[in-house]
């Protein structure tokens, strides 16, 4: 049981940096990203193949995964901003796309459907089963405080000003002196590399990856946490993604204690209970769980 | 100081089209340093798309814009603003969910903490210059009256109250040419002469140029220097208040209308 808990909380690790790149992204900028799940699979292989195939140490292929990852954001987000805001969201599917169809067909490098086998670990040998899960969780929870700060000091920080007025409204900005261009190329590559980071872990966690692991579904997923938690608070965003998770994994207890669930209608009921949550939030709650917090400039006392 | 020679801004030959409506047809004027300069002129006639080609936010299809002398025809809006011009909007552009106060520290100018390494290191910089902004913001607020909705997002501003959040966001970043597109549009008529006097000592202590559309002519007359009248697309006539306002051409395709 206990090693269940900490496989499960290691996941939602996994799922929190990706709800914040996002929130980076969108809940901040207002990027649309769609293809979330291609910058974490993109993460995941290059690191995958930067110690399998090239025999480095785990992190050399976490290196290699955020530089990956920086550039698709540039290149994605630099061939697009310039365009109108909807052609983001088309450019960042056809991305997921590509990365998923390299990673199916281009065996060689990726091992394809078959799946990828990763040896390499972050943690020392010899470490007993308990023990090393222990560490790796630990591991993910480093990485979930790393991308917290990161996001939560830009939001609140001029700079995280500048990005939450492109989202609002990205013509003033620019009238004001911003360029808006860069702002945008920042924040998409910096959600990007924290993706690519996430799915770097994740590889060398699970052990084993393939084009199933980096689904559309888990994208939507990730965009539920923030709908439900709160776009636009990292905090909230914390929540929304404990939230999903714990309803797609928890309801995996569901079959054998539900008679006539089996695993194909059981996928089929966790849909439905994301879904639920959707509309009770959008319903009721609109904003999210924890709506983006308010922040206040005050003007400092005189000799302050 | 005295200022360099030159008008601060020139049009010449500015054309814009949208498919078969052809907005702005060969505008030629220019605005001299220290003026305030009326762009009246009936609904439909170019100002606002010659506001957006002077601004940069579209781009011309012929035609040049010199700004303080330099040609930024090329220039993206952003670098028009930071080489000194900045404007507000026909319908308010407020930033819905920034606060007030927000909205205008936004625009202040040289940031060090919107560089992306100093906003994750912080150096004492980034806060002092956010201090500073705050300071200079909340006396912004004083001047156009709206310090007691400081904390208050945006949208919920009334109309009028948002032209005058974005003239202010306009002064904060000390840009020395600013564009005001319809700025009395949906202020109180209480307001409006308070409004008509913050802009004229705008200019005086702030020793800034403007351009003001406006189709308040009570406005126009007080403020303006010089007026310029367009119709169809180009300047008809242009000159003081009064001598534009008894021009034949301008009665028959403008005032006419509102008599
Ligand atoms: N983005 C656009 N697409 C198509 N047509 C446009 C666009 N912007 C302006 N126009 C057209 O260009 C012409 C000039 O419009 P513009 O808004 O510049 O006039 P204006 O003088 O500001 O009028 P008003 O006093 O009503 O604000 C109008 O015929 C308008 O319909
Ligand atoms: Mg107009």
């Amino acid at each position: 049981m206990t090693a269940y808990l900490v496989a499960i909380l290691t996941s939602v690790g996994f799922y929190v940096v990706l709800a914040l790149a996002l929130n980076l992204q969108w809940g901040l900028t207002g990027m649309l990203n769609f293809g979330l799940a291609g910058f974490y699979a993109l993460g995941a292989y290059a690191s995958a193949i930067t110690t399998e195939l090239g025999g480095m140490p785990f992190l050399a292929g976490f290196a290699m995964a955020i530089v990956v990852g920086t550039l698709a954001g540039l290149a994605v987000a630099g061939l697009s901003a310039r365009l109108v805001g909807d052609f983001l969201a088309i450019a960042t599917l056809g991305f997921a796309e590509i990365v998923r169809f390299l990673a199916l067909n281009e065996d060689w490098l990726t091992r394809g459907p078959r799946g990828f086998p990763i040896e390499t670990r972050p943690i020392p040998e010899g470490l007993s089963r308990e023990a090393s899960a222990w560490a790796y969780l630990g591991l993910v929870a480093l990485l979930v405080v790393v991308a917290f700060v990161i996001v939560e000091r830009i939001r609140t920080a001029p700079m995280g000003r500048v990005l939450r007025a492109i989202r609002e409204d990205e013509l003033v900005p620019a009238a004001l002196g911003k360029d808006v261009f860069r702002f945008k190329l920042k924040a998409f590559a910096l959600g990007a590399a924290l993706a690519a980071a996430a799915g770097s872990l994740y590889a060398h966690w699970v052990q084993n990856i393939s084009p199933d692991h980096f689904t559309t579904a888990l994208a939507i997923g990730v965009w539920m946490s923030l709908i439900v938690g709160g776009t636009g608070n990292n905090r909230g965003v914390l929540v929304g993604a404990t939230l999903v998770m714990v309803i797609l994994e928890g309801s995996r207890f569901l079959t054998g204690v539900v008679p006539g669930l089996d695993a194909e209608r059981l996928s089929a009921l966790r849909i439905a209970l994301i879904g639920v949550l959707i509309i009770v939030t959008v319903r009721f709650r609109p904003e999210g769980l924890l709506p983006e917090p308010r922040i206040r400039l005050e003007t400092p006392a005189k000799g302050a | 100081m005295t200022p360099a020679p030159g008008p601060a801004l020139e049009a010449r030959g500015l054309g814009k089209r949208f498919g078969g409506v052809v907005a702005v047809d060969g505008a030629s004027l220019s605005v001299g340093r220290g003026e305030i300069l009326g762009l009246i002129g009936p609904n439909g006639a170019g100002k606002s798309t010659l506001f957006d080609l002077l601004s940069g936010v579209q781009r011309a299809d012929r035609g040049q814009v010199l700004l303080f002398g330099e040609d930024v025809t090329a220039l993206p809006a952003h670098a028009r603003a930071r080489r000194g011009l900045t404007r507000t909007f026909q319908l308010a552009r407020e930033l819905d969910r920034l606060t007030v106060i927000e909205n205008l520290v936004l625009a202040a100018p040289d940031q060090p903490g919107e560089a992306l390494w100093r906003a994750l290191v912080r150096p004492a910089a980034v806060a002092r210059a956010e201090r500073a902004a705050i300071a200079r913001a909340g006396e912004l607020l004083e001047t156009v009256g709206l310090a007691d909705k400081r904390h208050e997002p945006a949208r919920a501003l009334s109309g009028g109250q948002k032209k005058l959040l974005e003239l202010a966001r306009c002064l904060i970043t000390g840009a020395p040419l600013i564009l005001l597109d319809e700025v009395g549009a949906g202020v109180a008529p209480a307001l409006l002469d308070h409004l008509t006097d913050t802009i004229a000592r705008i200019r005086r202590e702030h020793d800034r140029t403007l351009m003001v559309i406006e189709h308040n002519m009570g406005l126009i007359g007080r403020l303006c220097d010089r007026v310029v009248v367009m119709a169809g697309g180009k300047p008809i006539a242009d000159g003081d208040f009064d001598a534009v306002c008894a021009d034949p051409r301008v009665v028959e395709s403008y005032l006419g209308l509102a008599a």
